[in-house]
């Protein structure tokens, strides 16, 4: 090779080369300071089968975010929180390192929605095991398992401590079914195990869920409430930093459903777009929501820059201004 | 005799550096390094926080602005433009230098030669363009809570992609500079007002351009601005990431083939 | 053996123009010039002889076999074209080396080959400078070399004097005679009767598209000789050259012209001497070129077509 072309070659190559490896590097540096989707999934063995639901929020993440600290300001009173920890012992910002949470719709006789939340940190067992006991609480054994029932508004709740660092608390006959020896639990429901392990790593809270369980919920615009009947599956999953990004996807019965809702919310985001005009301030959070998604998903992925929320919820200024 | 591929090796190696060195290159470094310069530009008024190079008054995050780059910069500007300065010019800028006789007089099929200027022009190309977008990456997408890991994968898309636009792109136009006599004229007014035209209005026309296949491996990264991108917003029609690829490869392969047996058949009549 | 070359009723049309017209020719081995004024239809035969163009009539034969098409023959074949067009860029070594590698040579074989055809030109000792640095002369040569790197069995060389000083304009006449004598067949284009005279007496004459003659043509010389021959010389003291040129009787007129003399002679043989006497001494500075204007010969071709 001639000598010049071989010299604009090695260092053109090498440019490229040495941005690749940095590239794997940071990838797979940046993954193990991660926690995966596979390591998330650990706690979801103790969801219910019939969970339809499930959320997770990387609770230490977004309360050390910026994001959080500007909604600090406009939270309530601090004093709750402080009682809350006196009673407790638990710090909030501190103690949970995450929460995972089912929703099952229709799972008693007489409800219509029952959820379980599992948080996952630091807890002195005994202290709350008293303290429950103080507000009147019954204890009931579960297979070696302490189970704290309390009745509150005439339903009861449970607590439950089902292994060191993990507590189960929500409505008694779900945690009760959760906690039953042999009892399947979510994991064995494909879809949402599937939509789960998609989650992008770096994100700090996500849920997923059969679609019907949402739009129960949901009120979303005609338009696209129309489409919903076609679709099975969602997805949202955000990271919180100094602003909030994320992506919400959602899976079609068939790709033509799936044309169609893109179709619409194409046109719903143009509108928008357009109504947006005179308002800078949306228009960006506008322009940063793109549409996409192949096949039979549709994916909707946005990214909220911190000065987005500096507009809406504006810093304290700095003290002698 | 050897054979059409080492044929084309040994043509890939003396079109390289002719490419290389050429006043093209100038062009190139220019539309290329441009936006090397504004990521740098970019990086610095993040760095300083400089409220001159905001967006309606308002920061956007470094993936975001790397992503747009990638769009606007690359692969609707440069990646067809290269495409079509480089593509009509394979065989052109030869015979235009009348250095054609010393190719088309040696024991290679006129299509190697064609093929290895087309791979010299891929070399030349890639080997600048792929660079530059990296340098991007880790000059733009580290600012504003972006990350280089989670940015990482998609990168990767991003350099294939660019490397398919040019591969198709400059296969199309080596068959128009291989056909037409005057393919300049014609391949802008492709990139320039066909496309556009065609990808932004509804209908079956868009399946009869490069970048509505290109769009289909990139969705996200469409910029949805002005009143053309709402349009195209409300109407879009993305092809499948399997039927762009497939597009795609029989563009290419067609181009390619046809590229081939336009030069084996055609007569080069020189000026003296 | 078989002929090298032959054309049988070739004709070549560019739209409604007529390059060559039902051209026949058997070329013998040994050296032939193909002598002819400009557009006298040289370029297109060479152009057809090497494959670059295709026959709109009739057909052409290379070694036995037909040429467009078949880059094959090329290993055998070697061309060396009028155009001073290069890759200005690449040192002469590395684009000999190039050109012979597309032969099939690996890099070192290829290198060694390129070595040898630069040796054989005498541009070894340039041979890793860029050729865009090159003087008009070292150009031609190292356009012969790229012609007879890969030893070929025919050369067809197209005006290859053009522009060379007369010091190597007499190696380059004596180099094709040593190829013709080394058993290669040689095919020369010019329109200079005294430099193909000196390298063969087996000429073919073209004028307008077709043959007029070919074989061993004396009568043409004479011709030639009872017409003024005109001369254009480049030179580094052209006033001390004319001072010296106007003294011998051969010389009928000199004007000036920049950076050079033309110089009309009655007698072509003894100038051409002179000349290169004179550029081997150096007595009156560098004789950088000598070239000769077509209408020499157009007189020459109109008193044969008449």
């Amino acid at each position: 090779m001639i000598r010049n072309n071989r010299l604009f070659l090695t260092v053109s190559g090498g440019v490229l080369l040495l941005g690749l490896c940095a590239g794997v590097v940071a990838y797979y540096g940046g993954r193990s300071t991660i926690e995966t989707p596979q390591d998330r999934a650990s706690d979801l063995e103790y969801l219910p089968a019939e969970t339809t639901i499930v959320a997770y929020a990387d609770l230490r993440a977004v309360m050390n975010s910026r994001l959080r600290e500007r909604f600090r300001q406009v939270e309530p009173d601090s004093a709750v929180r402080e009682e809350f920890e006196v009673q407790t012992g638990i710090n909030l910002e501190a103690d949970i390192d995450h929460v995972v949470a089912g929703f099952v719709p229709n799972a008693l006789e007489d409800d219509d929605e029952s959820a379980v939340v599992l948080l996952r940190g630091r807890f002195d067992d005994e202290h709350l095991e008293a303290l429950a006991r103080q507000h009147g609480a019954e204890i009931e054994d579960l297979d070696g398992r302490s189970l704290l029932q309390i009745e509150e508004d005439g339903r009861p709740f449970a607590l439950a401590f089902v292994e060191p660092g993990l507590a189960m608390l929500g409505d008694l006959g779900l945690v009760r079914m959760a906690l039953e020896s042999g009892a399947q639990s979510v994991t064995a429901n494909e879809d949402l195990m599937r939509l789960v392990q998609e989650m992008e790593p770096e994100f700090n809270a996500w849920a997923v869920g059969r679609l019907d369980s949402l739009t129960e919920r949901a009120e979303l615009p005609p338009q696209v409430a129309a489409q919903l009947p076609a679709l099975r599956h969602f997805a949202a999953g955000g990271r919180v930093n100094g602003g909030l990004s994320g992506v919400i996807r959602a899976d079609a019965s068939d790709e033509a459903a799936a044309q169609n809702l893109r179709d619409v919310l194409g046109g719903l985001m143009a509108l928008a777009r357009m109504q947006a005009g005179s308002r800078p301030v949306w228009q960006v959070a506008l322009d940063s929501i793109q549409l996409g998604g192949t096949g039979t998903r549709v994916a909707l992925s946005f990214v909220i820059p911190d000065e987005l929320f500096e507009m809406l919820v504006p810093s304290e200024p700095p003290p002698g201004e | 005799m050897p054979s059409f591929w080492a044929g084309a090796a040994r043509v890939f190696d003396v079109s390289l550096g002719e490419m290389l060195w050429s006043r093209r290159t100038v062009f190139m470094a220019l539309v290329t390094g441009g936006p090397v310069l504004v990521a740098f530009v970019v990086r610095v008024a993040f760095a300083l926080d400089l409220p001159a190079f905001r967006v309606n008054d308002l920061v956007v995050s470094g993936p975001t602005i790397f992503g747009l780059m990638v769009w606007v910069f690359f692969l609707r500007f440069t990646v067809p433009v290269l495409g079509v300065f480089y593509g009509t010019a394979l065989m052109a800028d030869e015979v235009e230098d009348r250095t054609i006789t010393y190719l088309f007089t040696r024991p290679i099929r006129r299509g190697a030669v064609l093929m290895g200027k087309y791979l010299a022009y891929l070399a030349c190309t890639g080997f600048v363009v792929l660079p530059s977008v990296m340098l991007i990456y880790f000059l733009v997408v580290p600012s504003r809570g972006g990350s280089l890991a989670a940015g990482f994968p998609s990168l990767l898309i991003d350099l294939a992609l660019l490397a398919l636009g040019l591969a198709v792109y400059g296969a199309v136009f080596a068959f128009v500079g291989a056909w037409f006599r005057r393919p300049l004229l014609m391949g802008l007014v492709f990139i320039f007002g066909w496309e556009p035209a065609v990808v932004a209005v509804p209908g079956y026309l868009k399946q009869f351009s490069i970048a509505h296949y290109l769009q289909g491996l990139v969705p996200h990264a469409i910029p949805q601005d002005g009143v053309v991108s709402l349009l195209a917003a409300v109407f879009r029609e993305v092809p499948s990431t399997a039927s762009s690829l497939f597009w795609l490869a029989v563009i290419w392969a067609v181009a390619v083939l046809l590229a081939v047996r336009a030069v084996e058949r055609r007569e080069y009549v020189l000026d003296q | 053996m078989t002929a090298p070359l032959v054309a049988e009723h070739l004709s070549k049309w560019y739209g409604q123009v007529i390059g060559l017209n039902d051209v026949s020719v058997t070329v013998p081995p040994g050296v032939t010039g193909l002598l002819g004024p400009n557009g006298a239809g040289k370029s297109t035969l060479l152009k057809l002889m090497t494959g670059q163009l295709k026959p709109s009539q009739g057909r052409v034969l290379v070694l036995g076999e037909p040429i467009w098409g078949n880059p094959a023959l090329y290993l055998r074949l070697g061309f060396c074209p009028e155009q001073d067009a290069f890759y200005d860029r690449m040192t002469g070594l590395e684009w000999l080396t190039a050109l012979v590698g597309m032969h099939g040579l690996e890099r070192d074989a290829a290198e060694a080959s390129a070595r040898r055809a630069l040796g054989a030109v005498d541009l070894l000792e340039v041979a890793d400078k860029k050729i865009g640095a090159y003087s008009k002369g070292m150009r031609q040569r190292v356009k012969l070399a790229q012609a007879l790197a890969h030893d070929p069995d025919l050369l067809i060389l197209d005006e290859p004097l053009a522009g060379m000083d007369p010091i190597a304009r007499r190696r380059t006449i004596r180099w094709i005679r040593d190829w013709g004598r080394q058993g290669k067949s040689v095919i020369v284009s010019s329109h200079i009767l005294h430099e193909i005279e000196a390298m063969t007496s087996n000429i073919c004459l073209m004028h307008n598209g077709r043959i007029l003659a070919e074989g061993d043509v004396h009568h043409i010389r004479d011709l030639i000789d009872e017409h003024p021959h005109k001369v254009r010389v480049r030179a580094e003291q052209p006033r001390a050259l004319a001072r010296e040129l106007l003294a011998e009787a051969d010389v009928l007129s000199l004007t000036f012209e920049s950076g050079g003399i033309v110089v009309e002679t009655a007698e072509p043989d003894a100038f051409y001497g002179r000349l290169t006497a004179l550029a081997a001494s150096g007595t009156h500075g560098a004789i950088d070129e000598i070239d000769s204007p077509d209408d020499n010969l157009q007189a020459v071709f109109a008193y044969l077509v008449k």
